[in-house]
């Protein structure tokens, strides 16, 4: 149970659950996923390809096409007070009266209609793609597609000022005014992602969800441009969703970091404590699968195997066939998502999905480091010994 | 304006090349042109005299002793002065005349017929492309696979049948009513229109396909570029979604593959100009070839080819005007 | 368990040349299977072409030889002696049609394969070579990329004697620049590829290069070209054909169609003499058109139609 909701609480996404159809049936792409997000607070979703992290990102801004459907869930929205835009969204969606005892009434994101879900989109929330170079228009000028946004939701503005306010939001992400006029294809990789995050910023939302969005740059421009989605979140105290498969790159940016694996959240926790001690064995491979600079040394092992097929995912706990320190109950029952250590609660608990945590399957001393590192050796040894 | 520069030169080099082609077939066909319109002729029930074919052999320049680049020379040196010598059954007519009349015709039906059949084929294709899986859709699009199929002149055979013989609504030949004068009349004009309804809907029908199969292909895959996605995702309006970012780049191959497509579509005009009597460059082109008229054949050929040049120089210029990435000198 | 086991490195039975032909055959019928039931569009096309190849092939055996002959008994409607009636020579058009599918597919497909190989040809040698040579081919080929097929058929066609030779001939020599210019990009993209290189420095010569190494890695492409230009060369067969120029005497389908025209069939109201010559031509190119759709279809997923599935409604639950 989450408690502390308050006007605190940005986001609240429950047992959120997204399908591909098939011909063959369902594929369970994200199965009953719940995290909260703070307002102002970035959280990492992080994962191997296929994992579902961007998919439950587009169920959160219901930008799924075919065959993926929602099945179930809620994504609730709430709505910062005292700011003029909070009446007027209030006022055009659907107000939830009082949830969870908060007065301000949420807005259930997967309720809207199509005419509120344009309106609510890009004023609240925002995404930002992640090839740049597909997400801009190759036909459009920069400017034409910042100052498209503008006249759709602020039809107030004139001509001018919108050309001021697009100017303002390139110079903020750090691109020259006379880049205005350019097309995407005038500008190199980086400046593109640049032009996309200005774009999203065009109307102060209050939370961006960011898909790999420095995947496809190099190392040097990556680092520029989380420098600039870092400064930008704390300017503007907004809050992001930002996915990505290096953990690494979350660790240093995020505040909060979820652990996808098919489907399923099996670790959520604050970057520190996942830095420090990671507590689902999955996090701990993945942690490890990358070069770490800073912190100490840890062989550089991997997870051995593959992510499972979404259609046949294996009984009990998804990870079971690769995890290293799988036992029994491990292969029936489906672990669920609870605090690791006993006792912890509250917002900042770490959250594990794993039998080994759980009192009722094994007792007795929680695992570090060196017992997952010991174990993945030992299952690296023994798959190739086979 | 490189890309113009280069563009422009290309064409200059195809157009060269097409008056060298033009040139050079006779000159290396196996048979002997004179002897075939000799033969030709004779079928006709006309005994040429040796007179008459030294005259024929002087009109297509294949009499002299001339070392082949001189011909070469003063053929270019003729086209140049617009002399494409006289044809020889339009009662001695000088060929840029016979031709100064069909050309109107011919310009006039191929223009609106493209600009038709172009228009619509892409509004056809965005929209069965929107509404993919619907109705609308898996009617249409199956239904112009098998139109895309069907030969020109067929389908002109069959409009004719149809509408001109069975049922009757419009004439199938010749290109205004004949008893008229020519002139600036509504009469006329209105006879022009009325005569120009079935081959115009021959090949706006025949053409249409082609246009419509492009830009759907095309606007499916644009649909699901990302920057689609985004624009919906910003909360644009659905047509501005549609037109200006989803269709003004799906078009893009349509106008690129537009050489290609033109070359279908003049072919069909050829054949329904045929179909109808038409008073165009076509049909000309077509008795002239039978009759083995060579000058006017020649001539023929050349104006059509520069009327292709000359459009597809203009499809190339829209497209640099619409895709950026072109005006900056990369050919694409 | 299963998941790893692959990462080993695993022996693998060397079994090199020792399939018989038998197997092979099989091998390669397999493959042309699977090729042409991967996709709806791909297998109906197939079963189209397929018939109108049979039809060509055996029909004629079933076609009493003098279909083609003239008779007194001309212009006749259809009925159970006729099936689609007889031309105003007397001639069984129905005859006449299987006798013209003959003509029109296997000509079709000799000129097919005569512009296949020009492109192949063309494009293979300027993509390899670059330089001037490329220059060059790549001009010829895109000025005959934009010059109008048809006149320029009409107009080679009037210099040579009428034939079906002649035409394929004609067709071959102005329809080869689209397959040239896509085979060509194709190469230049493979000019600089490991193979290739390797194969320069073992010294093999230019011409094995580019048709034993570079050409083999090209057979999808071409097989797709060769669809695509079935398509042109089939109906510009019977456009040439409709105009008079090919074989008079041998029927084909626009043979037949000129002579329906030029008989006035169309002023008499017989339908049944230039209907099904145009419906064949339409038909087998809808045929190949599917086959050609389909490849695009698997090569290019997000063309594929979205399968018909049940929308799960959500379920909009307040807590």
């Amino acid at each position: 149970m989450v408690t502390n909701v308050g006007t605190k609480t940005l986001l609240e996404v429950r047992n959120l659950s997204v399908d591909y159809s098939a011909a063959s049936g369902a594929v369970h792409a994200v199965d009953k996923v719940s995290f909260s997000l703070k307002r102002g607070e970035i959280l990492g979703l992080a994962g191997e390809s296929g994992c579902g992290k961007s998919t439950l990102a587009y169920a959160i801004t219901r930008l799924l096409r075919p065959p993926a459907y929602i099945t179930g869930g809620e994504v609730l929205y709430y709505p910062p007070e005292g700011r003029e835009r909070a009446a007027q969204i209030s006022k055009l969606s659907l107000t939830e009266g009082t949830l969870n005892g908060d007065g301000g009434g949420a807005i259930d994101i997967l309720g809207l209609t199509p005419s509120q879900l344009r309106r609510f989109r890009w004023n609240e929330l925002s995404i930002v793609f992640q090839s740049a170079m597909n997400a801009l228009n190759p036909v459009l000028t920069v400017g034409t597609q910042i100052m498209d946004v503008l006249k759709t939701h602020r039809p107030d503005m004139g001509p001018e000022q919108r050309q001021r306010r697009a100017v303002e939001l390139l110079n903020l992400v750090g691109i020259a005014s006379d880049r205005l006029k350019s097309y995407p294809h005038e500008l190199s990789g980086g400046m593109r992602q640049r032009a996309v995050i200005a774009i999203a910023l065009a109307l102060n939302p209050e939370l961006i969800v960011m898909d790999e969005p420095t995947t496809a740059l190099d190392v040097v421009v990556q680092r520029e441009i989380l420098e600039l989605i870092s400064s930008l979140c704390k300017d503007f105290s907004m809050a992001l969703i930002f996915i990505t498969h290096d953990l690494s790159l979350l660790l240093e940016l995020a505040d909060k970091v979820a652990i996808m694996y098919a489907g399923k959240m099996v670790e959520k926790a604050s970057s520190r404590d996942l830095y420090l001690n990671p507590r689902h064995p999955y996090s701990y491979g993945l942690l490890n699968s990358f070069p770490n600079l800073h912190g100490p040394r840890r062989s550089m092992g991997g997870i051995p195997g593959s992510p499972p097929d979404l259609r046949a995912v294996p009984a009990g706990c998804a990870f079971n066939p690769r995890c290293p320190m799988a036992f029994g109950p491990c292969r029936s029952v489906v672990p669920v998502l609870k605090p690791a250590l006993p006792g912890a609660a509250g917002d900042n608990a770490q959250l594990v999905s794993c039998h080994i945590y759980d009192s009722r399957f094994s007792a007795g001393d929680l695992p570090n480091g060196e017992h997952f590192a010991a174990s993945y050796a030992s299952k690296i040894e023994g798959g190739k010994l086979r | 304006m490189r890309h113009l520069l280069r563009r422009i030169l290309f064409y200059l080099a195809a157009v060269w090349a097409s008056v060298t082609m033009n040139f050079f077939i006779p000159r290396l066909a196996p048979g002997d042109p004179i002897l075939l319109m000799v033969a030709n002729m004779q079928k006709s029930g006309i005994r040429p005299s040796p007179d008459t074919i030294r005259t024929l052999g002087a009109s297509l320049g294949l009499d002299t002793t001339d070392p082949l680049w001189l011909q070469y020379f003063k053929y270019l040196n003729d086209l140049l002065h617009g002399n494409f010598g006289t044809s020889f059954t339009n009662a001695g007519q000088p060929v840029a005349e016979v031709l100064g009349q069909g050309i109107w015709w011919t310009l006039g039906l191929g223009t609106l017929a493209v600009i038709i059949g172009f228009v619509l084929g892409c509004v056809i294709g965005i929209l069965t492309a929107w509404k993919r899986g619907t109705a609308l859709d898996s009617i249409l699009s199956p239904a112009l696979t098998f139109l895309y199929a069907i030969p020109p002149f067929w389908l002109a055979l069959i409009v004719v049948y149809i509408l001109g013989f069975v049922l009757g609504w419009f004439p199938f030949a010749d290109g205004y009513d004949t008893t008229m004068d020519i002139g600036f009349s509504w009469d006329f004009i209105s006879s022009v229109i009325y005569h120009g309804f079935l081959p115009a809907l021959t090949l706006v029908v025949s053409s249409l396909a082609g246009w419509m199969l492009v830009m759907r292909n095309s606007m499916v895959g644009v649909l699901s570029d990302d920057y689609v996605m985004m624009a919906r995702a910003k909360g644009l309006k659905q047509g501005h979604v549609l037109l200006m970012y989803a269709a003004r780049n799906a078009i893009l191959p349509n106008i690129a593959n537009f050489a290609l497509a033109l070359g279908f579509v003049v072919s069909g005009q050829v054949l329904t100009e045929i179909v109808f009597s038409y008073p165009g460059i076509g049909d000309t082109l077509f008795i002239a070839v039978g009759q083995r008229d060579y000058p006017l054949i020649q001539a023929a050929f050349l104006l059509i080819a520069l009327g292709v040049l000359g459009a597809n120089f203009l499809a190339d210029m829209l497209y640099a005007s619409l895709d950026p990435r072109v005006r900056i000198g990369r050919s694409a | 368990m299963a998941e790893y086991s692959s990462s080993r490195p695993q022996v693998v039975p060397v079994n090199l040349g020792v399939k018989s032909f038998g197997e092979r055959f099989l091998d390669i019928g397999k493959a042309l299977w699977r090729a042409l039931t991967v996709n709806g569009k791909v297998a109906s096309g197939a079963v189209i072409v397929g018939i109108f190849l049979l039809v060509a092939i055996l029909g004629p055996i079933f076609v009493p030889a003098n279909a083609n002959v003239i008779s007194h008994s001309g212009n006749l409607p259809p009925s159970s002696a006729h099936w689609f009636g007889t031309t105003s020579l007397g001639q069984d058009i129905f005859g006449q049609l299987i006798l013209g599918t003959q003509t029109s597919v296997l000509w079709g497909f000799f000129s097919g394969i005569l512009v296949t190989v020009i492109s192949i040809v063309i494009g293979l040698v300027g993509g390899y070579f670059g330089g001037v040579i490329d220059e060059i081919l790549s001009f010829i080929t895109n000025v005959f990329l934009v010059l109008p097929g048809i006149p320029l058929m009409l107009v080679i066609a009037s210099y040579v004697p009428p034939g079906s030779f002649t035409i394929a001939l004609v067709v071959a020599g102005t329809s080869w620049a689209f397959g040239a210019r896509m085979l060509r990009a194709q190469t230049l993209s493979m000019r600089s590829r490991e193979f290739v290189t390797a194969a320069r420095s073992n010294g093999e010569s230019t011409a094995r290069i580019i048709f034993a190494e570079i050409f083999p890695n090209q057979m999808s492409l071409v097989a797709a070209n060769f669809v695509s230009t079935m398509i042109q060369v089939v109906l510009a067969f019977a456009t040439l054909q409709f105009l008079n120029l090919g074989d008079s005497l041998q029927p084909s389908w626009g043979g037949m169609l000129y002579w329906a025209n030029s008989q006035n069939a169309l002023l008499a109201g017989q339908w049944w003499w230039f209907v099904p010559p145009g419906a064949c031509v339409a038909i087998l190119g809808a045929g190949l058109s599917l086959i050609n759709f389909g490849i695009d279809e698997v090569a290019d997923p997000r063309l594929r139609s979205e399968p018909k599935i049940k929308v799960p409604k959500i379920k909009k639950a307040v807590a």
